[in-house]
């Protein structure tokens, strides 16, 4: 079964990130399950469903109606590709749903108060634990990761030691190179746009 | 901890694999030599718990056999702590340690493959709300 990744260049990042991590991760994982590889495009439209909402990302299945929207996506290769993104030792990927959700529901879109408040969440659970679910990087984490990294503000607040669980969290996620890669590859994505679209003006670096 | 011993023998970080700094080779000197026998007292283990906290494993990020030898030697010591030790206090206790211990314990990465019996016994949600305060400025 083939898969592809659009992503809409309009999105926040905080929206793009859990999804397109979560493909980098498969796509780089040792996995003889994943075949062929999740292409990943970045497009400059909107990915509009039938229902006329807009997403910040699709998941475009072979034979199949796609599936839109952060959430919905990250169920579906939580499905999938489940081999590669549950947690080791979790309980059939149960609790990586719960954590799709917080993603979902508490992080992307979330004002500045609602964020710390999930973060400071997020520190207790991380503090006899090392990952989110089992002791093994999983789509949990990615989600998350993603939805923080993706808002400047979040990840600023995630960066300073005074949530030192989420701190130490993410500093081993960013010793991950597929994780890496994936942020890398849509800020390059993120600049190409931008400069495509003023293109008199410099796109500044950095 | 014969069987555990028998366990650190076989168990390799392959120089293909993991490549360490002579910093990090440093850093793992230094652990194994402070938590060795007659060295391994209160100041240590406070000393570890602090140097953990913003770490995953004792480099860091990356396993080590620091991580391996000095689980062994701190396990059975944390077996006597009380919940109290682990995670309580003004401080938040011993909460590196025991974290990374369960971690060293039961981590792919790591590789010990051990027996439910042989593991430290680690409610990862006894915390709860405890923590909150925290660090928090």
């Amino acid at each position: 079964m083939s898969y592809t990744l659009d992503i809409s260049q309009k999105a926040p990042l905080s929206a793009v990130y859990p999804a397109l991590i979560a493909v980098s991760f498969i796509n780089r994982s040792n996995d003889p399950a994943v075949n062929p590889v999740i292409g990943t495009t970045f497009v400059e439209a909107d990915l509009v469903s039938s229902d006329k909402a807009t997403h910040p990302v699709a998941l475009k299945v072979e034979n199949d109606e796609p599936i839109f929207g952060t959430q919905a996506v990250l169920e579906k290769l939580l499905a999938s590709h489940g081999s590669v993104l549950k947690g080791a030792n979790s309980k059939g990927g149960k609790l990586e749903e719960e954590w799709i959700t917080f993603t979902a529901t508490r992080l992307i879109g979330a004002d500045y108060r609602s964020a710390a408040k999930a973060i400071e969440e997020l520190d207790s659970h991380l503090t006899l634990r090392t990952f989110i679910v089992g002791y093994t990087p999983s789509i949990a984490d990615i989600a998350v990761y993603g939805a923080l990294r993706g808002n400047p503000q979040f990840y600023a607040l995630i960066r300073k030691p005074t949530y030192i669980n989420v701190n130490r969290w993410s500093k081993y996620l960013e010793s991950i190179p597929s994780i890496t890669q994936a942020v890398e590859a849509a800020e390059a994505a993120k600049k190409s746009a931008s400069a495509a679209a003023n293109p008199g003006k410099k796109v500044q670096s950095g | 901890t014969n069987t555990i011993a028998t366990y650190l023998s076989s168990t390799i970080f392959p120089a293909e694999k993991y490549e360490y700094t002579p910093l990090e080779l440093a850093l793992i000197d230094q652990w194994l030599s402070l938590t060795g026998p007659g060295s391994l007292t209160d100041e240590v283990i406070a000393q570890l718990n602090i140097h953990l906290k913003d770490k995953t494993s004792i480099l860091g990020t990356k396993p080590s056999i620091a991580d391996v030898v000095c689980y062994v030697r701190l396990k059975d010591v944390a077996k006597g702590w009380s919940a109290e030790v682990r995670t309580g206090g003004v401080d938040g206790g011993k909460r590196y340690i025991v974290r990374w211990l369960d971690w060293v314990q039961n981590s792919p990465v790591v590789g010990l493959k051990l027996e439910e019996s042989e593991k430290l016994e680690v409610d990862s949600s006894s915390v709860g709300t405890l923590v909150k305060g925290e660090d928090v400025a």
